[in-house]
């Protein structure tokens, strides 16, 4: 095949990359703002109901018991991200290290191979959220189970490690604690209610609280995912079109040569012709 | 002494002809005279044999027949010179296209001659302060040396071009001499017109062989008004501005001249002599013992193609480049030239100064960054940057509307009288930008203005 044709074979397929790492660019985008967009309606609502464990309880805080610290590590699943995975699990592991040997309970499978790389087997593994849509049937089940582990024993706290957004494409891996829930400052207690218990109604708030937390946290770790991303693709963008410009530029050279070559044979044709 | 020959075979512009005795030298004027027509003037480019010369007609050979007299002195073509032309728009041979009187004073020089002597050559050491903020930072050009504007139809061009007549003949307090080969008559003639508005014509000199000459006037015509400057330069002691637009157009003449004379073409259908048909034009415009000459270059690009041959000889002469950019312009942003792709020989450390080097390091990281962020932007918006990021697109933003600059030339479109800015200004207000200190200071407000000074001393938002 001419060098030529190669070379236009190569443009076609950096164009298609192109196109395809624009429409993962628009994706990111756009699944960027949605986990964005929710956040500041998420913290109001959380610190709500902080509030009124606060008011059940008069600080909110629940109270500290000895025991192992479990760990909801959250990850990606998708690429494109750079070492986003890596950072996290090293912040785990780190966490882990310093926590004692709680249960590790991984969202994403990327976070698997590393994680046994260290010796450590998560105690349950579920798929890290792509989407905002995604998070609810997510977040019900692990709350359930959660709450189970700690019905059980086998956590009496609980963090979360995931990344804290910090500008499109900027990120830090971060700790938080959600259980025991941290006391909120100085509120009223509220008086005893003939329809419900107080006992019921704190397991219900811890449930809520413990979810609009981790769905807190996983806004923000999905907001990071997608920035890093987008910035990865326009990475990936410029640089195509930098190897598009520079086919271009070496095809156009070929090209030259093809046309002078056959000027040339034109010129000494026509030369030979004529001395006939 | 005069040879004398006659006319013996005309073909488009080649002209053949034979003399008695001795044939003028290669490089020759020769003057056809047919009968009760105006004179057509060539110039030699080869002997056939011993009594015949080939020449190229500069002039069209409508009306000319074989048998006709022509006559030769033997010399090169001469054009005229000195500071009578000041003022003035010429053709080829010193006639006038101003509608004013003719030039026929005593001084002549010949259009071809061997650039100066590496002796009296002026080491181009330090940096020429053209007083357009965003070429001295950014592209300086230094003394005795060669800039090159690149640009599409439209994106201010001809206004920067102007601007540096303007300035170059206040500021050298010297002459601009502006070659035109090969472009449309209505923009010399606009270029006429603005530099008589602008009160810059009675020190200028405007040489012009357009597109509607024949390819050999249009291939030589560069060589004329090289001819006059060198006169200013060397005769006159004054320091000159040289001005070509369009050099490719120069080249482009020069393959039509070498296809009509038969030659063997090389790459992509250009003459064989394509190097050393630049280096004939380029090695010329130099700075000499006597005088300065700074030179200032329009390239038209072939299909943007950078790697085209006659691009990359042309190249090969140019200190510094400047490159206007559509999308600035689309911006309101003037001059258009885009900092980023624009490069100078000059920018190092031992011409513009180590205070200069570190500022336009900053400024170029800082206005590459925005680059970068500008789609992230225009996709999320600027609050979802981080705080380290928002705060270089603000200042970039800043730097940004900084470059732009009232220019004399543009005073009755815009109102605004026109700012010369010192470089050591320039260089210390782009400081203050990068260091924060215009941070709480609104973006417009930067927007065309000449310095820093200017500024009121409460900043506004906006």
């Amino acid at each position: 095949m001419s060098r030529e044709r190669v070379l236009q074979r190569r443009l076609r397929t950096l164009a298609t990359l192109e196109e395809a790492v624009g429409a993962l660019r628009s994706l990111s985008a756009q699944h960027f703002r949605a986990a964005r967009a929710p956040l500041a309606a998420v913290r109001a609502y959380r610190d709500e109901v902080h509030g009124f464990l606060g008011v059940l309880e008069g600080s909110g805080a629940t109270s500290p018991r000895e025991g192992p610290a479990g760990i909801v590590l959250v990850a990606a699943d998708l690429g494109l991200v750079g070492d986003y995975t890596a950072r996290l699990v090293h912040e785990a592991l780190a966490l882990r290290e310093e926590s004692g040997q709680g249960p590790l309970l991984c969202l994403g499978q990327r976070a698997v191979a590393p994680l046994a790389k260290a010796g450590v087997r998560p105690a349950a593994v579920q798929p890290a959220p792509t989407s905002v849509a995604g998070l609810t049937s997510l977040l019900l089940p692990l709350v359930d189970t959660l709450l189970s582990l700690r019905r059980d024993g086998e956590l009496e706290s609980l963090w979360l490690v995931a990344a804290r957004f910090e500008g499109a494409g900027e990120y830090t891996p971060v700790r938080v604690p959600v259980l025991p829930v941290a006391p909120a400052a100085g509120l009223p207690r509220l008086a005893s209610s003939p329809y419900c218990g107080a006992e019921y109604l704190r397991t219900v708030v811890v449930r809520e609280y413990l979810y609009v937390s981790l769905y807190e946290t996983l806004l923000e770790a999905l907001a990071s995912e997608h920035g890093k991303r987008l910035v990865t693709a326009e990475a990936a963008r410029s640089w195509l079109e930098e190897r598009i410009e520079a086919t271009r530029r070496l095809a156009a050279a070929i090209r030259r040569e093809t046309s002078t070559q056959e000027v040339l044979e034109v010129v000494v044709a026509a030369r030979a012709a004529s001395r006939k | 002494m005069k040879l004398r020959g006659e006319v013996t075979s005309v073909r488009g512009t080649v002209v053949e002809m034979r003399f008695e005795g001795v044939l003028p030298a290669i490089g020759s004027g020769v003057v056809c005279r047919p009968e009760g027509r105006a004179p057509v003037t060539g110039e030699i480019y080869g002997h056939n044999d011993v009594v015949t010369a080939r020449a190229i007609a500069v002039e069209s050979t409508r009306g000319l027949h074989r048998g006709d007299p022509v006559e030769s002195d033997g010399e090169p073509l001469r054009v005229p010179v000195g500071p009578e032309l000041l003022g003035r728009v010429i053709d080829l041979h010193g006639r006038a296209l101003d509608g004013g009187p003719p030039l026929d004073g005593e001084m002549r020089a010949p259009l071809r001659r061997p650039p100066p002597p590496a002796g009296s050559r002026r080491a181009s050491g330090h940096a020429y302060e053209t007083g357009i903020k965003v070429i001295d930072l950014f592209c300086p050009m230094v003394h005795g040396g060669k800039a090159a504007v690149f640009g599409g139809a439209g994106v201010g061009k001809t206004i920067v071009l102007t601007e540096f007549i303007h300035n170059a003949v206040e500021s050298l307090k010297g002459v601009a001499v502006f070659a035109g080969i090969g472009e449309r008559s209505r923009e010399g003639l606009e270029l006429w017109e603005e530099l008589q508005r602008r009160g810059v014509m009675d020190r200028t000199v405007l040489v012009f062989g357009q597109m509607k000459e024949p390819p050999g006037a249009r291939f030589l015509i560069g060589f004329a008004a090289l001819a006059v400057a060198e006169h200013f330069r060397d005769q006159e002691g004054r320091d000159v501005l040289f001005v070509v637009d369009n050099v490719y157009r120069y080249v482009q003449a020069g393959m039509e001249v070498s296809g009509l004379l038969g030659r063997m073409p090389s790459r992509v259908g250009y003459q064989p002599t394509l190097a050393a048909d630049l280096a004939d034009l380029e090695e010329r415009i130099t700075a000499t013992q006597q005088g300065n000459m700074i030179s200032l270059q329009a390239i038209y690009v072939p299909a943007d193609d950078y790697s085209d041959p006659a691009i990359t000889h042309a190249f090969g002469y140019l200190d510094s480049a400047l490159v206007l950019s559509r999308d600035i312009a689309t911006e309101g942003l003037y001059p258009a030239i885009d900092p980023l792709a624009s490069w100078s020989k000059a920018l190092d450390v031992e011409i513009i100064g180590r205070r200069h080097d570190e500022v336009l390091q900053e400024a170029r990281r800082v206005l590459g960054r925005y680059q970068e962020l500008r789609d992230i932007i225009s996709m999320l918006g600027m609050e979802e940057l981080s705080a380290e990021d928002r705060q270089t697109v603000g200042r970039a933003r800043r730097l940004r509307n900084y470059f732009t600059q009232p220019f004399y030339v543009t005073e009755s479109f815009t109102g605004q009288p026109g700012q010369r800015v010192p470089i050591e200004t320039t260089v210390g207000d782009v400081a203050a930008i990068l260091d924060g200190r215009c941070d709480r200071r609104g973006e417009r407000e930067l927007f065309m203005i000449g310095s820093l000074a200017e500024l009121a001393k409460e900043p506004v938002r906006g």
